[in-house]
């Protein structure tokens, strides 16, 4: 397997330039979703997209803004609704992730004569996207990445324990709402890379695969990030040479790296951690 | 002599929740400097007086100052550390060492700007220092003991500076040896000059450490010298339904407390 035979291809190497943006913007925030139990959210965002590409093809607006701009109105709409207090949490999450799939099935097939191929939006057609659609990557990936770190320290301190950083005057509502939005415009960016499916995989495995090492909160970032490029790369030379689907085949290699990752933490003993006393 | 300003000052506290209240009209002020221990009964309202304290809840009548300064304002909260009841409990598989945590605490004093100056740096480590962990900086908070664990969490309110250190029951579900720890640690920050405010069960024990009390049952049972709640009506009206607590209220000390054992 030559890469360097693969970059010679330009939709190869359009397709790396965007995988590897979102293998380091997707644990960036994805580690913030696993830490605050928010993988569920990340799910249900991921499905509210695809309601938003197919209102993008409805209003001829760029899949990337479409699917962010659906995925904030779900956030905005989950919040209030969870704020009436009249249903559960993971209720109200269920009911946009099957709301924003059913929308976005329904509104592709109406488009079905144009030639959409819904599947591209499902699973990911990270070959097929153009140079326009990695500087559009390129762009919102960069601005998830400068707000995130800039704002490490309160979203760490808010993801560790609200109460306390409430008390100590961090505008803890706010951060949360800021968190979702960049969740989203993660998510927006992904459609094109691995699918609607299987964009929450990458915010999550890569991060699960670093926390078995037991390490530092930054340690884990970087270990993800780490996980999450190398999945990326391999992901899509496996998938041109073995001609699979390339999102999946991505995923595929960050479960692989996953169990990897907890076979060389039991070897180093990181991921052993004593029995705490209470 | 000027007079000091109270480190809390709370005036006609009253606080209803589904129509129940938890506390009803009852005012009083904590020293600068005091070690104030709270006590009462499950469901007597301590926490939620804490809560109030700290400006996350909004009491339904009444004011709480921080230093002259309403609660829930940027200058109040950066005066007050707390450490919440169940702080023990932070998700055991949370990435995070223990100098991460501490240096949350910082994000008191930034807000939402970067932490990661010179005199951060140098509060961190004083926080440490002042908790006796400096041997645990590098560690994992999730292979940490429990005890280790509500020092990290100490370290993370000192690291702000506070002038008041806010505690919900700190030493809940520890062993005794690192209660003891814990215990002697919070003597030598009061002693440095810093109010403490600690809710607890162990009557008997927080009356050896502190040199006041707040004794709470829906309503102030008594407040002042910690004598009126070892060994008086205050201790009683705890224990014992069946005390007409209406002729505590308020007995023992009407004055600031604080003023000594």
């Amino acid at each position: 397997m030559n890469m360097f035979a693969l970059l010679s291809y330009d939709f190869m190497r359009r397709a790396l330039e965007a995988g590897l943006v979102l293998s380091l913007v997707a644990p960036t925030i994805g580690i913030f979703f696993v830490v605050r139990r928010y993988s569920a959210m990340a799910d249900t965002l991921a499905h509210v997209s695809l309601a938003g590409v197919a209102a993008g093809l409805f209003f001829g607006i760029s899949s990337v803004w479409s699917a962010m701009i659906a995925c904030v109105v779900a956030i905005l709409g989950i919040e209030r609704i969870r704020e009436q207090r009249t249903l559960a949490s993971d209720t109200v999450v269920s009911l946009f992730l099957f709301g924003g799939l059913a929308l976005g099935v329904v509104l592709l097939g109406l488009r079905r004569s144009a030639g959409i191929n819904i599947a591209s939006f499902l699973f990911g057609s990270v070959l097929t996207v153009t140079g326009n659609e990695v500087l559009q990557i390129a762009g919102l990936g960069a601005a998830v990445l400068v707000i995130t770190l800039l704002l490490w320290e309160p979203f760490f301190a808010v993801s560790l324990d609200e109460e306390v950083a409430e008390a100590a005057g961090l505008p803890v509502r706010n951060l949360n709402r800021l968190l979702a939005v960049l969740g989203a415009a993660t998510i927006a960016i992904s459609i094109h890379v691995v699918g609607v499916l299987l964009i929450g995989a990458l915010m999550v495995i890569p991060v699960l695969a670093a926390m078995q090492f037991r390490a530092g909160f930054r340690s884990t970032w970087a270990i993800a990030v780490a996980v999450s490029a190398l999945s990326t790369v391999s992901g899509l030379a496996l998938s041109y040479y073995l001609d699979l689907a390339s999102g999946a085949t991505v995923v595929l290699c960050a479960v692989a790296l996953f169990l990897v990752s907890g076979a060389a933490a039991r070897l180093t003993g990181a991921g052993t951690s004593k029995k705490v006393a209470k | 002599m000027p007079v000091k300003t109270p480190a809390i000052e709370a005036t006609g506290l009253t606080f209803v929740r589904n129509g129940e209240a938890l506390f009803e009209n009852f005012s009083f002020s904590i020293k600068q400097g005091s070690y104030v221990a709270v006590i009462g009964p499950n469901g007597g309202g301590k926490s939620t007086l804490l809560r109030v304290m700290l400006g996350l809840l909004e009491p339904t009548a009444g004011t709480v100052r921080i230093f002259g300064e309403p609660c829930d304002t940027t200058a109040a909260r950066k005066r007050v550390g707390y450490v919440a009841q169940r702080g023990g409990l932070i998700d055991p598989s949370f990435p995070a060492t223990a100098e991460e945590v501490v240096r949350a605490g910082r994000t008191q004093v930034h807000g939402l700007s970067d932490g990661h100056g010179p005199a951060d740096t140098k509060a961190v480590k004083a926080a440490f220092k002042a908790t006796r962990i400096e041997h645990l900086r590098d560690r994992v908070i999730s292979s940490l003991s429990g005890g280790e664990r509500q020092r990290v969490l100490l370290a993370r309110a000192l690291a702000a500076e506070p002038d008041i250190l806010m505690l919900d029951e700190p030493i809940e579900g520890l062993d005794p040896a690192s209660r003891e720890e814990f215990y002697d640690t919070l003597r030598g920050l009061n002693k440095a000059g810093k109010t403490v405010i600690f809710i607890s069960h162990d009557v008997h024990r927080i009356a050896k450490e502190a040199d006041s009390a707040l004794c709470l049952r829906h309503e102030l049972v008594c407040h002042g010298t910690k004598a009126c709640v070892v060994s008086g009506k205050g201790m009683r009206a705890l224990h014992h339904d069946h005390v007409d607590l209406s002729s505590h209220h308020g007995l023992e000390s009407d004055g600031p407390i604080g003023d000594g054992s």
